[in-house]
């Protein structure tokens, strides 16, 4: 199952809060050593998980975090605009439509099959949740690997700009089109896996 | 300044390619854009008998080519070991300090100095459970390089990689037969339904709605793939990536 969280469902969904951001420390500060803040020895939270910030987080039947993404309104502080601008050549595209996509993260529990089937079903619930939230564009920045595995996904990608290291390892910003066509285009490309997305009540959404 | 300028243009035109020889011009003129006089994209497989939804786009002179298939030089190739050790671009002269390099890859390399291969900057392409992939552009030297070639190329080589993928996908399926039919995600959900071998009834009864309900969507979904058989419908939905194995195997 997939559930996408806002600031407003965190008291409901906060297990799987929990859990995604024990896997996030994991994974990017214990794995890969980035060097981010850590709450209590455990969290991984930093400057951009705010009340603004909408996470798709993909839990297996037990609960157990399996993969999730960060999604950052570009109205408000997010990476690409707060710390790496420079990756893109013209403005940093923002606005209301304009979604960044960050922190996407596997459990390091789970297989590599498995991370393609998780990976193909948070790209999908991406999707699904721009498609009724009114969002048409989304940002990110990908480095090494990544950036292909990204376009594999089969929908439409262009560059921002050049690729430049950042931390040694080249990275490149990149902009996604959302539109009715792209589920068809993760269809194309086999990448469409679509798991139950629990969501807040469109009311809410649209708020 | 906006430096990626015209590579948006590129990307545009190769999302707009719908064969390999669009691809091959369009890969052939970015290659001298940046400042190579050469290029071959290509998956690691055995070239001899290449499988037929690998992928191989070519400037490369065709003796050399010939001679890397009948050398049978594409499977030691140090270019190639090398791009399995990186995510990013490198120069081929930086070969010797990632690899190893063997005698029959000093032998190999110097053969390709021979056509015009003596530079060149290597793109890894690889996408977890497909053939690993690179873009190489190479020249007879570097001295002609455009500003910002290298992660120019890096990007190039990226995107003429996935278009040549979606090009490769889109001629099996026209291969099999014309256009996925478009089911509503209703029907998919009782088409994965019927795959674990739910009955009418059960699937109303999981999904919320009628006995009717569920076979009406299961009937427009067979009708919709022109299948005579429930069994057909499903392994052309499988097989089209409209529903998973893993929804099916779960």
């Amino acid at each position: 199952m997939t559930l996408v969280v806002k600031s407003d469902s965190y008291v409901r969904d906060q297990i799987a809060v929990a859990n995604m951001l024990r896997d996030r420390k994991r994974v990017f500060v214990d794995l890969l050593k980035w060097k981010l803040a850590v709450v209590d020895d455990e969290y991984e939270i930093d400057q951009f998980d705010h009340a603004g910030a909408v996470y798709l987080i993909c839990s297996d039947a037990d609960g157990n975090h399996r993969g999730s993404l960060r999604l950052l309104p570009t109205t408000a502080p997010h990476i690409l605009g707060s710390l790496f601008p420079d990756l893109c050549d013209g403005p940093v595209p923002t606005g209301p439509n304009v979604y960044e996509l960050t922190r996407g993260c596997f459990s390091p529990r789970i297989s590599a099959a498995e991370r393609r089937m998780v990976r193909n079903q948070l790209a999908t619930a991406a999707v699904e949740f721009a498609l009724c939230s009114g969002i048409d564009t989304f940002t990110c920045i990908a480095s090494g690997a990544l950036y292909s595995q990204i376009l594999a996904l089969g929908w439409m990608c262009e560059p921002l700009g050049l690729p430049r290291p950042i931390d040694r390892i080249l990275a490149g910003a990149l902009r996604i089109a959302v539109t009715r066509e792209t589920p068809r285009l993760l269809v194309e490309a086999g990448t469409y896996v679509r798991s139950p997305l629990e969501m807040a009540a469109p009311a809410s959404l649209a708020a | 300044m906006v430096k990626a300028d015209g590579l948006q243009d590129f990307v545009r035109r190769c999302n707009l390619a719908t064969d390999e020889q669009e691809l091959f011009a369009l890969l052939d003129e970015e290659t001298r854009l940046l400042g190579f006089e050469q290029f071959a994209m290509t998956h690691h497989v055995d070239l001899s008998s290449a499988p037929e939804d690998s992928i191989t786009i070519t400037s490369y002179h065709p003796a050399w080519v010939e001679k890397l298939i009948e050398r049978r030089y594409f499977a030691d190739d140090p270019i190639l070991s090398a791009s399995s050790r990186t995510a990013v671009g490198f120069l081929w002269s930086d070969v010797g300090k990632m690899i190893d390099l063997t005698d029959r890859q000093k032998e190999i390399l110097e053969m390709a100095r021979r056509y015009g291969l003596a530079e060149g900057f290597t793109v890894p392409v690889h996408v977890p459970g497909e053939y690993q992939g690179t873009c190489n552009f190479g020249a007879r030297s570097l001295d002609k390089l455009a500003p910002d070639a290298l992660p120019r190329a890096q990007l190039v080589g990226a995107f003429a990689f996935e278009a040549a993928r979606r090009i490769v996908r889109a001629r099996r399926r026209v291969g099999r037969r014309g256009d996925i039919p478009a089911l509503t995600a209703r029907q998919l959900d009782c088409v994965t339904l019927v795959a674990i071998g739910k009955t009418d009834w059960e699937i109303g009864r999981i999904l919320g709605i009628s006995e009717s309900t569920a076979h009406e969507h299961i009937e427009a979904a067979r009708k919709r793939y022109g299948v005579a058989k429930r069994t057909q419908l499903v392994i052309r939905a499988l097989f089209d990536g409209q529903i998973s194995f893993s929804d099916v195997l779960q």
